[in-house]
């Protein structure tokens, strides 16, 4: 077991005197087993994206634990954190976002490198290049900032610097949501392949049904904060139990 | 286009009377016409003449001199406490604003009470503890000037820091310091350089109101202040020993101004001044 998230809570006060309480987050357990796909489906303002970001440790928890290799580590302090950073890494959902808008993308690419001591200053631009290159991006491309180029390019971009630390697991945050679907269909397959020859465990967020279909060996299904099911693709799109996973499949047919 | 030729108009004019200005505090040494601070009782109050362009104070030593080389002094001290004031605030408010919490209170609290305090007020108090001179001045106005700094670079801070970036830069391993350093700073100072060229105007104000009231250079020395200081015991029968370094005084506020709106309009379209309609 790599990733174990039991009864995760979290909740936001709001209302006069925050006396209102809203469950983003409701009593949410799930397991990610070495190298394993794992999708998780579910509509806009689920609470997706509140999960990812309490497993990469950027919000505290209210409620509930979230073990990594079978240490806790949802009240790791920021620099205790550190450490584990080049094992859990992520791809968010805005490719130049996620970037230093100030640097150029050479930059953003070794700053990896630097931050975990990887390589010295001579390696550093070959590392760069061998990276960039197994994800089609030329080396020419990296002297542009991050506003300069496509969405595309700056997510295969953001998928290689993730991929750079060898991490054991990689959160996908709706990689390719704000992609165009002939570059989605690069992106997903580079990322299988990462799954195949660096056995990276995934948690695939996605509202596309069948990108999380295509890609994911089990997954989950999301609903206000809670999740209602829980199985292999084969066994949520092919049979599913409950009334939402219907409508959310049916949706996707009639269309 | 009518609007974006005035505005452009304000910040040439501005960049050509800052150039003058430093080109006078550069060259003063060259350029005075006699030595500021040699006495001649005999040649005192004489008016603006020919051999003496701005006249002879109380103490017959020429006018222009003076002014000319009390430029170096109005510069140095303006830019030196404004830049020790940005440095302060901006690294005060970066970090009370990305910390947050008790850290941002506090740093809060304190800019609080001292934007209570009118600044000359505070400085004449300050003066009282740490005495007169130059160098007290500049801790006086850093003590009260700072706190612009931190507001801004505080709030550009927050604005930031729940940015989608800096969230990536966590998650790719950046430890606070660090995203301090290459994320946050780097989006602050912009706001913080227009911030100083606005200000460098009232800060020369500041300094010529409290070396005027005695807080700063001490005489001889050729401070603007301290002249008008002294000028202002003869204004009725030589009023130019006061008015040749109040001019001085205005024209460099002015041409700092009109510096730092044109700046702010050519670097930073959303602090515009609203649309008028002409």
């Amino acid at each position: 077991m790599l990733l174990e998230i039991n009864n995760l809570c979290k909740d936001y006060s709001t209302g006069f005197l925050g006396n209102r309480k809203i469950h983003a987050v409701d009593d949410v357990s799930l397991c990610i087993n070495e190298g394993e796909m794992f999708g998780l489906i579910g509509e806009s303002g689920c609470g997706k994206s509140t999960l990812t970001k309490m497993i990469l440790g950027l919000i505290k928890p209210t409620d509930g634990s979230i073990k990594y290799n079978g240490e806790e580590i949802s009240n790791l302090g920021e620099k205790q954190w550190l450490p584990l950073r080049k094992e859990i890494q992520a791809v968010f959902q805005h490719p130049q976002m996620t970037f230093n808008p100030k640097k150029n993308l050479y930059y953003s690419c070794a700053e990896p490198l630097r931050l975990f001591d990887m390589c010295d200053k001579s390696s550093e631009e070959y590392l760069v290049r061998e990276m960039t290159e197994c994800v089609g991006i030329s080396f020419d491309q990296l002297k542009k900032f991050p506003h300069e180029i496509s969405g595309g390019q700056a997510q295969r971009i953001s998928i290689a610097r993730a991929l750079s630390l060898n991490p054991r697991l990689l959160i996908c945050d709706e990689p390719t949501s704000m992609l165009d679907v002939s570059v989605q269909a690069q992106i997903l397959r580079l990322l299988m392949q990462a799954n195949k020859e660096q056995n990276v465990a995934m948690l695939f967020i996605s509202h596309d049904l069948e990108v999380v279909h295509a890609v994911c060996t089990r997954v989950a299904v999301m609903k206000e904060g809670k999740i209602i099911e829980t199985g292999t693709v084969d066994e949520v799109f092919e049979n599913p139990k409950e009334e939402y996973t219907k409508k959310l499949l049916n949706a996707r047919i009639e269309i | 286009m009518k609007r974006v030729n005035r505005k452009n108009i304000i910040l040439y004019v501005g960049i050509v009377l800052t150039a003058i200005l430093v080109a006078v505090a550069i060259l003063a040494p060259y350029i005075m016409p006699y030595d500021p601070t040699k006495m001649e009782i005999s040649q005192k109050f004489i008016k603006p003449c020919a051999a003496h362009i701005l006249g002879t104070d109380h103490l017959g030593r020429d006018i222009l001199s003076r002014i000319i080389l009390g430029s170096r002094i109005s510069l140095m001290t303006s830019v030196t406490a404004i830049f020790i004031s940005a440095f302060i605030g901006t690294m005060l408010g970066i970090i009370s604003g990305y910390l947050g919490g008790a850290v941002d209170t506090i740093i809060m609290r304190i800019v609080d009470v001292m934007l209570a305090f009118p600044a000359i007020v505070f400085a004449l108090a300050l003066s009282t503890f740490l005495g007169k001179g130059q160098t007290n001045l500049l801790i006086a106005i850093c003590c009260v000037q700072w706190t612009r700094y931190a507001r801004v670079a505080r709030g550009e801070t927050i604005m930031f820091r729940d940015s989608e970036y800096i969230q990536a830069a966590r998650a790719i391993g950046n430890s606070k310091t660090q995203i301090i350093k290459n994320y946050v700073f780097p989006a602050v100072i912009s706001k913080i350089v227009i911030l100083i060229s606005l200000d460098i105007g009232t800060i020369i104000l500041y300094c010529a109101s409290l070396s005027f009231l005695g807080l700063g250079a001490q005489p001889p020395s050729p401070d603007w202040g301290v002249m008008i200081s002294e000028g202002k015991e003869y204004m009725q029968y030589a009023p130019w020993v006061a008015i040749a370094p109040g001019i001085a005084i205005a024209f460099s506020a002015l041409a700092f101004n009109m510096l730092g709106d044109g700046l702010r309009d050519l670097l930073d379209p959303r602090m515009k001044e609203t649309v008028r309609t002409e």
